[in-house]
């Protein structure tokens, strides 16, 4: 395992995407629940750069139909094809086809001092 | 490798940017902001607007009016061999103003010349037409025609008509004498058979209900038989239903044939023959899904790439198209097909280089 620090914690923000890099490799992060999750910057669709995606919270409906958002859960939407992604978990929200592999690639992140390190 | 990319949607910045190619009195309409262009009667729904969330013009363009930023994304990205130019501007939409409309159509064309095919010999062009007017659109057709890059007509496909009508049949005459072919694309305003629907996801859904329905009107009004020379490009319409629209045809064709004796062969030869259809959007098959698909074609001579740039529904050319497919049959989706469609030829090295 290498350690990489990849940004300062004042870098990161809740709902939103920093792009960086860990040692060559390209990845986005950002605060949930102030902890920090770092992703591979690549969709694992077709290898959108995720630099460009979107935080969003959870959509769903509620009784009555009418759609709401659930602040308590972060979703990563694709910046090509807007495919949602659990930020936490990095499962689809929607199932993916049996053939296909859809799941963000997380990264082991922590905070040290005032760092943002992860180790691949 | 060679790769032909059959959907590239060039734009402008803004509609004024067809002022210099109008005549009075519409440059001056245009020029004053009398009309603010077409939009989409629907909220987007992906990150990017529309498009992916990468492509964000500086001057606002709909589309994308970069050519710069063009070549970093598709051209060079994946150094693309050919790349087919569909427009996002179709005046067909209009559905009143024909002398406008024919006007704006003739513009347009020219503005793709000087500030697109101009600037790459790698882009084919589309003739775009005032299609409400088919012998205005035939001139226009005539016009173009002798530009080496314009290889084909696009017949935006809109919520009112359908083009096997024989009414179209100038259009048709004009890219048959002038050796071009015929490419049919959606528009903003398609609809499918109730309309839009209530959803964004409804309306992108049905919008191989309204392609289907093109073919079918095509093959059905004989517009395959009366020009034995032309081919007939679907954009961006779907093509996981082919089989059943050519079972159905033929069926259709055995029991009804005293109908439509101008249908002088099975619907479903034609189709092997002279249609093509774009492989965007994907539908995230898997390889074995494909080969399947291909198989109940019957050839496998009918799929061409396309990736769409710059829409939200972008596909990759080395993610949408299985690796795991027969080489040979990804060659053809990728460029063969899409060479032979457009009788191009590929230089030696870049098939070399395969």
């Amino acid at each position: 395992m290498t350690r990489h620090v990849i940004c300062r914690r004042d870098e990161l923000r809740e709902g939103a995407l920093t792009p960086l890099r860990a040692g060559r490799m390209p990845v986005v992060a950002t605060l949930v629940g102030g902890a920090p999750t770092v992703v591979v910057a690549r969709c694992p669709h077709q290898g959108a750069d995720l630099a460009r995606g979107a935080v969003v919270d959870h959509v769903s409906v509620d009784a009555e139909g009418c759609i709401m958002v659930d602040p308590d859960r972060a979703v990563l939407r694709c910046p090509w094809h807007g495919f949602e992604f659990d930020i936490l978990t990095g499962e689809p929200v929607v199932p993916a086809p049996p053939h296909l592999r859809l799941r963000l690639r997380h990264l082991d992140a922590s905070v040290d001092g005032d760092d943002i390190v992860v180790d691949i | 490798m060679p790769l032909i990319d059959t959907d590239i949607h060039e734009g402008y910045s803004s509609l004024k940017a067809l002022v210099p190619y109008l005549p009075a009195p519409f440059d001056g309409w245009i020029a004053q902001g009398a009309w603010r262009g077409f939009t989409q009667p629907f909220c987007y729904t992906s990150p990017g607007n529309g498009n992916r969330a990468d492509v964000k013009s500086e001057d606002g363009s709909p589309s994308v009016s970069s050519y710069e930023m063009m070549r970093e994304h598709v051209l060079d990205r994946y150094d693309v061999t050919y790349g087919v130019l569909t427009g996002y501007f179709y005046p067909t939409m209009l559905k009143m103003q024909y002398q406008l409309g024919n006007a704006l159509a003739s513009a347009y064309n020219d503005f793709v010349v000087e500030h697109w095919l101009a600037k790459d010999r790698r882009f084919i062009g589309s003739i775009q037409i005032f299609a409400r007017d088919p012998e205005a659109a035939a001139r226009e057709i005539d016009r173009m025609a002798d530009h080496p890059q314009m290889r084909q007509v696009k017949l935006p496909v809109v919520g009112d008509l359908a083009y096997g009508d024989p009414r179209f049949a100038p259009i048709f005459e004009a890219a048959d004498r002038n050796g071009l072919q015929i490419a049919l694309h959606h528009t903003t305003s398609v609809e499918g058979p109730y309309g839009m629907g209530l959803t964004y996801m409804e309306r992108h859904s049905l919008i191989s209900t309204a392609i289907q329905a093109q073919v079918i009107s095509l093959i059905c009004n004989g517009a395959f038989d009366r020009y034995e020379n032309l081919r007939f490009m679907v954009l961006e319409g779907g093509f996981s239903w082919l089989p059943h629209v050519m079972w159905r045809l033929d069926r259709e064709y055995r029991q009804g044939r005293v109908e439509v004796p101008w249908i002088r062969k099975l619907p479903s030869e034609h189709i092997r023959e002279r249609l093509r259809l774009s492989t965007q959007p994907t539908e995230d098959i898997s390889a074995e899904q494909w080969v399947k698909l291909v198989e109940l074609m019957g050839t496998d001579e009918i799929l061409v790439f396309s990736t769409d740039y710059p829409h939200f529904d972008f596909d990759d050319p080395n993610a949408a198209i299985p690796r795991a497919l027969p080489d040979d049959l990804r060659d053809k989706i990728l460029w063969k097909n899409a060479a032979a469609f457009y009788d191009l030829d590929i230089p030696p090295a870049a098939v070399a280089a395969e």
